[in-house]
């Protein structure tokens, strides 16, 4: 059984909880929403080094503890306590001017008003934006911020089974003189699936009640994951990978809030491959026509994700609306193609399932 | 979904960010106490490759653990039951561990049965319990062993967070490798009861119901007593008893002076711990020590430790002793003693009667 990683004073806030999650779409105009994204790739999304973060585990203990120790003071600063209602949770800072991460299940929807605590003490007034629900992710905003500490973002969501890495947040909420707590541990999945809906990052950096929201980082201190939920197993914990905040960053920084799109491909048929998801025909006039794809073609990443599959293909357009456009990694032969889609609705009579 | 969180919620209100110290763990925790032959293989279990405690990670630090885990750390059997880990710290047969995991199911500080020290060479001690810390419960036990190799204390490293420790065992790799997640502090929790109900008196709190199972039913404390007097000092008010019972830790023996209709009455009740969390939240947490807080000054470390494994050394990459794990307290904690303290503490434990 998997639970959130979250502290919930009542039980009736849960019911709330779970009613809101079903809380409708907040448009914004797209011209707006793209600049802020723009503006904040230059400040948040600071390129990481692209030095491997995969550590074999046989290693020098005195250079590994360096390590540990050096990602730890370049996030802790960053690493905030976040109550919102009555929820009481973690996050991560990403900008000078106060753009956070939490998990989806801590911002709750967009538009409230949060409290994130500094790991100084001093609390300070956000505003929560969007919510990924399917995906438990969110973001929120510190008002009025600037020259805050903040963790960089690992770009390119690089993560492999085996690697090491560092969960911090607040257990048990956070503690007045506790500063942020470290943990170590192992990625033991990169892609796990779980409730056949979404794939998180599986570790045995042990997390507790309070830690959510918080955040998974390599032994350079990038953030790559962002604690999610956990199992009774101590070592198993889950957090949503960071690709999935990277994909849809416009989207979180508008505030908007949503639980699944409808977004289609016009694949006629896909099927299982080793390699990914095999198309076994496109649609004329749709949106896989139009880019140039063809049957047999195999789609093996999607927005920078491994597609494993024809199951987890259609998990993964899920999360998108009509109009959103995409970049698929394609296996045509022997050849490795990037194409950009832009995604339509369902629209055939017949097309129903089909991605 | 909804139906999995619901259970977990309501029991995360319970579970403050303190740690609970919670008897009724201890029944399950005692009928799922290992034997040693079962100990070697849920140790395998949990050594699948590709972990932060697998096998490969654990052997690269062997050559930093196996002396001190040769020669300075032994298993302590309490009534045949492997109940901890303990430190040689003299030569001439002293050794340390945790005092609360020595007793039995019903007490916490009772022993049953007698205490018996074995090394990683098979050698087997009868023990002798000297004296005990029971703020930071320690017990100081002696074996007629003698010509024995004391465990180094490094009591100058700063014990800053994501420094690495290794907690010894009897095995020539560590048990469990962590990280330090938080220096030392006051580690709160674990504070003694009385087991009452207090309403107001005119002078004095009177007691409206006794607890069933506790240290003031035991005595015989009754519904209309009014406390007059703890420990020596007068109570004025319902507020008197909590704070003066709350300085004290669990086991500890205090006397509480009575007004029974005309009569004074003395007790001495041996104080009990506060009842833990529910169970939901103890199965998320992992098996936990029964006494996990109210220490003094301990550091906070992610090494995943049974109960059982608590009262052994913790070793800095240099292969001295930073502290001795003293709680296993849930899912993403281990306390442990820091050097300087278990100097300082074992000096009065030797010194003190």
């Amino acid at each position: 059984m998997i639970f959130p990683v979250w502290r919930q004073p009542s039980l009736s806030r849960l019911l709330i909880f779970t009613v809101i999650a079903w809380g409708g779409f907040g448009g914004r105009p797209a011209a707006t929403q793209d600049e802020r994204a723009v503006e904040t790739s230059e400040n948040a999304l600071h390129t990481a080094r692209s030095t491997s973060a995969a550590r074999p585990a046989i290693f020098d203990p005195l250079v590994f503890e360096a390590q540990i120790v050096a990602a730890y003071e370049r996030v802790q600063g960053a690493s905030v306590g976040i109550r919102v209602e009555g929820r009481s949770g973690s996050g991560v800072v990403v900008s000078g001017d106060g753009l956070v991460l939490s998990a989806g299940h801590v911002i709750g929807s967009p538009g409230l008003t949060a409290k994130v605590i500094l790991p100084d003490g001093r609390e300070l007034e956000a505003t929560t934006l969007g919510v990924n629900q399917r995906r438990d992710s969110g973001m929120l905003r510190i008002r009025d911020a600037t020259g805050l500490a903040f963790a960089a973002v690992c770009t390119t969501g690089e993560v492999g089974q085996g690697d090491w890495c560092l969960a911090v947040g607040h257990p048990g909420g956070y503690q007045a003189g506790r500063p942020p707590v470290p943990r170590i541990g192992r990625i033991l999945d990169a892609s796990r699936p779980v409730d056949g809906s979404a794939r998180f990052i599986h570790s045995d950096c042990p997390l507790i009640g309070g830690d959510s929201g918080g955040g998974l980082f390599d032994l350079e201190g990038r953030l790559i994951g962002i604690h999610s939920r956990i199992e009774s197993d101590v070592t198993s914990n889950y957090h949503v990978p960071i690709t999935v905040y990277l994909r849809h960053w416009g989207r979180l920084l508008s505030g908007e809030e949503w639980t699944r799109g409808d977004a289609r491909l016009g694949l006629f048929g896909v099927s299982d491959d080793k390699l990914g998801a095999r198309i076994r025909d496109v649609f004329p006039g749709r949106p896989a026509t139009a880019a140039g794809l063809r049957a047999d073609d195999i789609i093996t990443q999607l927005d920078g994700e491994r597609v494993r599959g024809a199951e987890d293909l259609r998990m993964m357009l899920g999360e998108y609306r009509p109009g959103d456009e995409i970049e698929l990694v394609v296996r045509r032969g022997e050849e490795i193609v990037a194409v950009r889609v832009t995604l339509a609705g369902p629209q055939r009579v017949g097309s129903r399932g089909q991605p | 979904m909804t139906a999995t969180l619901a259970p977990l919620l309501g029991s995360f209100f319970f579970a403050t960010a303190h740690a609970f110290a919670g008897p009724q763990d201890r029944s399950s925790a005692q009928e799922a106490r290992p034997d040693r032959e079962a100990v070697r293989s849920s140790v395998a279990e949990k050594s699948e490759p590709g972990r932060r405690d697998s096998p490969d990670v654990l052997a690269s630090f062997s050559a930093i653990v196996e002396e001190v885990a040769r020669r300075s750390t032994v298993e302590v059997y309490a009534d045949g039951r492997r109940a901890a880990l303990g430190i040689v710290v003299a030569e001439d047969g002293l050794v340390v561990t945790k005092a609360s995991e020595l007793g039995g199911a019903s007490e916490l500080w009772e022993l049953e049965g007698e205490i018996v020290c074995r090394f990683a060479d098979g050698q087997e001690w009868q023990a002798t319990l000297l004296n005990r810390d029971l703020s930071f419960d320690l017990a100081l036990l002696e074996i007629e062993a003698r010509d024995l190799v004391p465990v180094e204390w490094e009591t100058d490293l700063p014990l800053r967070a994501g420094r690495i420790v290794l907690s010894v065992g009897l095995q020539d790799v560590p048990i469990a490798m962590g990280i330090v997640s938080v220096a030392p502090r006051e580690i709160t929790g674990g504070r003694a009861r009385l087991g009452l109900r207090l309403g107001t008196a005119s002078e004095g709190a009177l007691v409206r119901e006794v607890e069933p199972d506790t240290a003031a039913a035991a005595v015989g404390i009754e519904p209309g007593d009014v406390i007059i007097e703890i420990g020596g000092t007068p109570v004025q008010r319902m507020e008197d008893v909590i704070d003066l019972i709350g300085r004290h830790r669990a086991g500890e023996v205090v006397r509480v002076r009575v007004r029974r209709g005309e009569a004074t009455l003395d007790f001495d009740p041996t104080l009990t711990v506060r009842p833990g969390s529910d169970r939901s939240s103890s199965r998320l947490e992992g098996d936990r020590s029964r006494l996990r807080g109210g220490f003094p000054s301990a550091f906070q470390h992610d090494s995943v430790l049974r109960p059982e494994d608590c009262g052994g050394a913790l070793l800095a990459l240099h292969g001295k002793a930073v502290g001795l794990n003293i709680a296993r307290a849930g899912r993403t904690a281990s306390y442990a003693i820091p050097a300087a303290e278990m100097v300082r503490l074992i000096q009065e434990l030797c010194t003190t009667p």
